[in-house]
């Protein structure tokens, strides 16, 4: 039977998890394809609100705040996986590496053209970021749901260990 | 209902209501303060193409996803299986009763929305709009926070010799 460390750090990965697939997939699916209907003048505006306004705090805290959790989690499942069995090993680790590979993709691809959008000059530069954008915005949300589907499947797995 | 239905029935209420929370906190805690410093005119002009486009599909599938299989859960473990007196039991018809909640919440936001279409854009209205809608909106969303934590935790706690 998992420990109570594991416990809470599986809980706690699972609902950081869904704190980042909803809002990933919610961009991909809803507010993407609606900005397409905008000028890019108007996107810049409000992603100066929203993502470098509040977001600029919220964003990198719920990130690598869910990135640790899941790694903790996987880190836990693994000193205990040396005595017993723990089903919900495979998931865990699961989660734990696309949580790694989400963090490398928002920092290399999503972070440096979000900061760029505070210096838009003129409308093609805006376009040719928020393109950029829109295009890597789907390999993040991608990310962050297997995340939450890995999260969710070793929280399920923690009982049956 | 086996026990192995059962489990997916709560692993897709899971996955369904944390994709709802977890894009209603991201609304709540940047989206709305976002709108409302860019005015409303702005919000309902947006939300005409996102909430009222891909939005009108895409948050109802996730919402009514993550109830259909709370409830299905909840009625399983009521008739078909001796329910454990645990917590697994009140989590299980927590995790229910609170989607539902969420749903019925929808039925004042929703309309508030819907309104948008009437393509009415004085000022005043579409800043009263505003304020009703995100009220409602918090309101839905710890509605379904409490119902997602309880899914989780049913999950979680699921007994293995359930018959």
């Amino acid at each position: 039977m998992p420990s109570q460390r594991t416990r809470v750090l599986v809980v706690l990965a699972t609902i950081c998890g869904g704190l980042l697939a909803g809002p990933g997939l919610d961009r991909v699916v809803v507010q993407n394809p609606a900005w397409q209907h905008f000028a890019p003048a108007m996107r810049a505006r409000f992603t100066q609100e929203a993502d470098l306004g509040r977001g600029i705090a919220w964003y990198p805290v719920q990130g690598l705040t869910a990135l640790v959790f899941s790694c903790a989690a996987a880190w836990s499942i693994s000193r205990e996986h040396r005595d017993v069995r723990v089903d919900a090993a495979g998931p865990a680790y699961t989660a734990a590496a696309l949580s790694i590979i989400a963090l490398v993709v928002t920092a290399a691809a999503i972070v440096p053209n979000t900061r760029a959008v505070a210096h838009i000059t003129d409308e093609n530069a805006a376009t040719a970021i928020f393109d950029h954008l829109t295009l890597w915005w789907k390999g993040k949300a991608a990310l962050h749901v297997a995340t939450f589907v890995a999260n969710v499947l070793s929280l399920a797995k923690l009982r049956r260990s | 209902m086996t026990l192995s239905m059962l489990r997916t029935l709560l692993f897709v209420a899971a996955v369904a209501n944390g994709i709802l929370v977890g894009g209603g906190i991201d609304r709540a805690l940047i989206g709305f303060p976002a709108w409302r410093a860019a005015g409303p005119q702005a919000w309902a002009t947006f939300s005409r193409r996102a909430d009222l486009g891909n939005g009108r599909v895409w948050y109802p599938l996730w919402a009514f996803a993550g109830m259909l299989c709370s409830v299905a859960a909840a009625v399983g473990v009521t008739y078909w299986i001796a329910p454990p007196s645990s917590a697994f039991t009140i989590a299980i018809y927590a995790g229910a009763l609170f989607t539902i909640g969420g749903l019925l919440l929808t039925l004042k936001a929703a309309p508030i929305m819907l309104g948008l279409r009437a393509n009415n854009n004085d000022t005043a209205v579409l800043q009263h709009a505003f304020e009703g809608f995100s009220y409602w909106s918090y309101w839905r969303l710890a509605s379904q926070f409490i119902g997602w934590i309880a899914t989780l935790y049913a999950l979680m706690t699921l007994p293995a010799g359930l018959r």
